[in-house]
């Protein structure tokens, strides 16, 4: 017992050190990139205007801005801050990164579940109904919808969807101010109503596809057929047995669709101007506000690595096979 | 995926007993998310729908109260004198008053400040300031706050982009609280154009300049109420305007960063007022709401030479170029008919005959002979510098000027970059030809003299220079008498077109999109917001 205790703790250890050196890749990576593109913040936030500055002027800027330091001592002083709490303060908005994504992330996280919701109401009906008769009418076309679906870009989705509203309802709620969920329930649900649309239509084929394949599956699995010859109604056999086991890699699959959709829907957020962590990126981006690009990207990527860190273990807990390997 | 599907669900029911724990502890949670997660869905959408009749008069009747301006990113500046975005000068143009103000023909007239009485030998300019006129937080605005606003932007620490305004400067000196003299170090008739720039707005001096970037504080018809970042700017009523009555209680700023997007909005009336640049767009939005108002500008797009680029030094090579682009194609085709072809000049008083230049209209032939004077008479491959980022039609007009100089056979590369890399190439000088949008004003010697003169701060972006030019940039500011400095400024434009130092092509238009329920506002160059004041809404 206290050996395998050993092991798990060794396992477990091993996992959370991997876990931190994905995310330091993560930050070097972003760091670099940052740098090789062309520009700084003086030429991002004066434009032309920058050669209006006097030599004092633009030393006076690179102390400013930290650009006088060496790359390493700049990376390692961001390090520093990171790992003390602070993320960096935005040169545009005065505000730090912390209270920014504290913004912005919550409307990401709303949108993210809403689409995803979208998707699984779309995508799990049509794959029952795809799957009843596999070749047939009905699964034919839900499999034209969804490749069309795949293969409209949402950005052009989007902007049509909002112009004929507009034109024909005179119904936009995207151009009122965006409101939070707590502050004005309908107005942001409303708000989130189109984005969430168009999103979820991006989901809905993969979750078509993944679980019209598992029904299928499934139904031809030795257990339906012993069931089906105990007696089992149709309707429960249907929905109870396969269609259940069926949704545990749509599950998954939700999951991961989730984990990018948390790293801003930035297309969905820049047309119906929802103030979502996409577009805290990019703003840093044109900005080359390197620190929070770099903070932003860091807890984007923190969160991808904690949640499928705490899946794998809580796949230890569950189940007993992993804990031993 | 589908893959681990079919190892997974056999395991899941399995029907030996010692798994089955497992399964019976996951599988109602399982059922739980999943109703859960319907139940939310199913409310979340109907509240969705039910909400949308109650809340779109909600918002409609507090539209009426505050007017709402659609900008498209946020403002990246909040202090007046390192502001360059469009956005950071719309808004602070409504927060803080410069010391003079401009009229509908770019002129400047009074403001906080009557008009300068100028010294006979043209180096003392005298400012008296209007009496009451108050900062939001209720302070005065005196002329400490002149000196201390302008001693601000001359020094280095401040890194102040108008810093250049006040090149010729010696001394700004306060005698007593109405009066603000300016010494300038040699006469500089240039000088009071610059007065009126947004970059230039009085800050109060007992108030840190941190604190400005959070809050800002400023004499001009709106006060600063609230920001959220990416979101919205809000703006109240300056009760004590020193020019009037403001016309509306609140002003907001409100980001809606696509185009399409704020159409919409305009459309069902929850945006009044915002700019576009493309005129497609522009008709889109028109509608029996949405009145569209299109205005000049003194801004201009360029095609620029560098004659310091052995590429270009002959001036027979840069008159051929000249010759072989029909700037009416230019705009037609890449600029969408949003443009007038101009010359050099756009201050309104001095501007430039558009067709006062060797090739004023396409003339192959010459071009060609041009190009044999050069001794190339085959023509060239030339370099050209284009952005995607900096303004809507600028990869438009490289290709449209590469598809034109192909016809007399100079082959263009035209080269892509993003904005910031773009700027970093133009401000070295690291190019050829480069497309651009440079800024204008209502003086030809701050729009040109720190390109065309030798120790101009921009010579290395422009790549030329001569004795002559220097002499004439000199004489044009040294004179103080408007019929003289005409005749310089058009001597001026003579040599910039006659040695093609540039291909100068239009002046570009914007579009301002207005709701009918909008009353008083006054559309003006540029889109400029100097009279947004006067605007209220029904």
């Amino acid at each position: 017992m206290n050996r395998v205790r050993v092991v798990a703790q060794h396992a477990v250890t091993r996992r959370v050190g991997e876990a931190i050196l994905t995310l330091l890749g993560v930050s070097i990576l972003t760091f670099v990139l940052l740098r090789v593109v062309p520009g700084n913040q003086i030429t991002a936030s004066y434009g032309t205007a920058a050669g209006e500055l006097s030599p004092a002027q633009i030393q006076s800027l690179e102390a400013y801005y930290g650009l006088d330091k060496p790359l390493i001592v700049q990376y390692l002083s961001w390090l520093g801050g990171v790992l003390t709490g602070n993320l960096g303060v935005s040169a545009t908005s005065h505000l730090s990164v912390l209270q920014m994504t504290a913004q912005s992330l919550p409307n990401t996280l709303e949108l993210a579940v809403l689409s995803i919701i979208v998707g699984l109401v779309l995508g799990v009906p049509l794959a029952v109904l795809a799957a009843r008769r596999p070749g047939k009418t009905p699964d034919n076309l839900t499999q034209l919808g969804s490749l069309l679906a795949l293969s409209i870009p949402s950005f052009l989705l989007a902007t049509a969807v909002a112009g004929w509203l507009a034109n024909t309802l005179g119904w936009y709620p995207n151009g009122e101010g965006f409101a939070t969920l707590i502050e004005n329930p309908g107005l942001n649900l409303q708000q989130m109503l189109l984005p969430a649309l168009v999103l979820g239509i991006s989901i809905a084929p993969p979750v078509l596809q993944t679980a019209r394949t598992a029904i299928l599956a499934i139904r031809a699995e030795d257990f339906v057929r012993t069931a089906r010859a105990k007696g089992v109604p149709e309707r429960r056999l249907q929905f109870r047995h396969i269609l259940r086991n069926a949704l545990i890699p749509v599950v998954t699959m939700s999951g991961l669709q989730f984990g990018f959709l948390l790293g801003g829907a930035l297309v969905a957020e820049q047309i119906f101007a929802i103030p979502g962590v996409g577009r805290q990126v990019l703003l840093g981006l044109n900005q080359k506000e390197y620190a929070v690009v770099q903070s932003t990207v860091l807890i984007i990527a923190t969160m991808f690595v904690l949640v499928n860190l705490l899946t794998d273990l809580i796949y230890r807990v569950v189940d007993p096979k992993v804990r031993v390997r | 995926m589908s893959s681990a599907a079919h190892v997974e669900t056999p395991q899941a029911h399995h029907p030996f007993p010692q798994e089955a724990p497992v399964i019976k502890v996951s599988r109602p949670r399982r059922r739980a998310l999943v109703a859960g997660a319907a139940v939310a869905a199913t409310a979340l959408l109907l509240a969705g729908c039910s909400g949308s009749n109650k809340a779109a008069p909600n918002a409609g009747s507090s539209s009426n109260k505050t007017l709402v301006f659609g900008i498209t990113a946020d403002p990246t500046q909040m202090v007046p004198w390192t502001s360059t975005s469009a956005q950071s000068i719309q808004v602070l143009s409504q927060i803080y008053s410069p010391l003079l103000s401009s009229n509908a023909q770019n002129v400047p007239v009074a403001g906080i400040a009557d008009l300068p009485k100028v010294s006979s030998d043209g180096l003392t300019y005298t400012f008296t300031l209007k009496k009451g006129v108050k900062f939001a937080d209720g302070s005065a605005l005196d002329s400490a706050d002149v000196k201390y606003t302008y001693g601000k932007i001359m020094d280095p620490a401040s890194k102040a982009s108008s810093a250049s305004f006040f090149a010729s400067v010696a001394s700004v000196e306060a005698p007593d609280p109405q009066t603000v003299t300016i010494t300038l170090k040699h006469p500089d008739a240039s000088f009071v154009s610059a007065l009126d720039s947004v970059n230039i707005s009085i800050v109060p001096s007992d108030v840190s300049v941190d604190s400005l970037t959070t809050k800002p504080d400023g004499s001009g018809p709106y006060q600063f109420v609230t920001r959220t970042a990416n979101e919205s700017i809000t703006l109240k009523r300056n009760p004590d305007y020193y020019a009037g009555k403001v016309g509306a209680a609140k002003l907001e700023f409100r980001i809606i960063p696509d185009d399409q997007s704020m159409v919409s909005a305009l459309k069902t009336g929850s945006v009044d007022l915002a700019v576009f640049a493309s005129p497609v767009t522009a008709k889109t939005a028109t509608s029996n709401k949405v009145k569209i108002d299109p205005v000049g500008s003194l801004q201009y797009h360029v095609l620029q030479l560098r004659a310091a680029s052995p590429v270009l030094s002959n001036v027979n090579t840069r008159l051929a170029i000249q010759c072989a682009i029909s700037r009416k194609d230019v705009v037609n085709s890449a600029a969408l008919g949003a443009g007038d072809i101009m010359g050099p000049i756009t201050s309104p008083q001095f501007k430039s005959d558009p067709n006062d230049q060797p090739c004023p209209t396409q003339d192959l032939a010459k071009a060609k002979s041009y190009l044999a004077k050069a001794g190339t008479p085959d023509g060239f491959t030339l370099n050209l510098l284009t952005s995607t980022g900096l303004y809507a039609s600028a990869v438009d007009e490289a290709q449209n000027v590469q598809a034109q100089l192909g016809k007399v056979g100079i082959k263009v590369n035209v080269q892509t970059l993003d904005s910031n890399a773009y700027v970093q190439k133009w401000l070295a000088g690291d190019f050829d030809a480069a497309i651009a949008q440079n800024g204008g004003s209502t003086d030809p010697n701050t729009m040109y003299a720190r390109y065309f003169t030798s120790t101009g701060s921009y010579n290395k972006v422009a790549g030329y220079s001569s004795p002559e030019l220097d002499q004439l940039f000199a004489q044009g500011i040294a004179t103080t008498d408007t019929a003289d400095r005409k005749a310089i400024y058009k001597k001026i434009s003579e040599q910039l077109v006659d040695n093609a130092a540039w291909v100068w092509l239009f002046t570009p238009k914007s579009y301002i999109a207005v709701n009918t329920g909008v009353s008083g506002f006054e559309a003006r160059t540029d889109a400029s917001l100097t009279a947004l004041w006067k605007a209220s809404i029904s």
